[in-house]
């Protein structure tokens, strides 16, 4: 059992720098700020949180209470400064209607 | 040992990651997106640093990301508020 640890921590670190990197994708395709912002809020849950599960599972002391601080921090933090990144967009220009994003597919036509 | 080349290939991508988000930070459409590919290169940053503890096997480095945590959530809140009314403090 404890011999199948490094392969979960190595399993965890490719998958988080997957989500970071889908992440980051979205970020340059996304084409205004309130999409983007979709895209880049998960880095935190599905980008950092993982890396730090991987590091606790070193079982070190000292690697589990840093590792707790700075998820908590990271948790907490990260959809504040979302929000803050929202609002002034929102209060600088505000928009009509947003427009729905239908990427390369062209509209869909009723009926 | 395979979690050494997992570690080392891992840090390279997240350096990748790291040059996209800053040429994101200088190319961006808007100041907004500007400010938002900033608080994603600290992202960045913070994942390379946990990855470069699991690699040193030192502790030392998770003090330095919570460090950039603080500052990375300080600053995005600032530079928001800048943008918004102009100052920073009123």
């Amino acid at each position: 059992m404890n011999a199948l640890i490094p392969w979960l921590a190595d399993i965890l670190i490719l998958g988080a720098l997957l989500m970071l990197t889908v992440a980051l994708y979205g970020v340059l395709r996304m084409p205004d700020i309130y999409t983007r912002l979709h895209a880049s809020s998960k880095t935190a849950v599905f980008g950092v949180a993982p890396l730090l599960v991987a590091l606790m599972l070193s079982g070190e002391a000292s690697f589990i209470s840093r590792a707790l601080l700075i998820g908590a921090f990271i948790l907490c933090t990260t959809p504040v400064a979302a929000h803050a990144i929202a609002r002034a967009a929102f209060e600088t220009d505000p928009p009509e209607r947003i427009e729905r994003w239908t990427g390369d597919r062209p509209e869909p036509h009723d009926g | 040992m395979p979690h050494d080349i997992v570690l080392s290939i891992a840090i390279v991508w997240m350096m990748i990651l790291l040059a996209i988000s800053l040429v994101l930070v200088i190319a961006g459409p808007s100041r907004l997106a500007q400010i938002l590919a900033f608080d994603m290169a600290t992202m960045m940053i913070l994942g390379g640093l946990l990855l470069l503890a699991l690699a040193r096997r030192s502790s030392f480095d998770l003090d330095a990301a919570l460090m950039l945590a603080l500052f990375s959530f300080g600053g995005t809140l600032a530079a928001t508020r800048y943008y918004r009314k102009g100052t920073i403090f009123s």
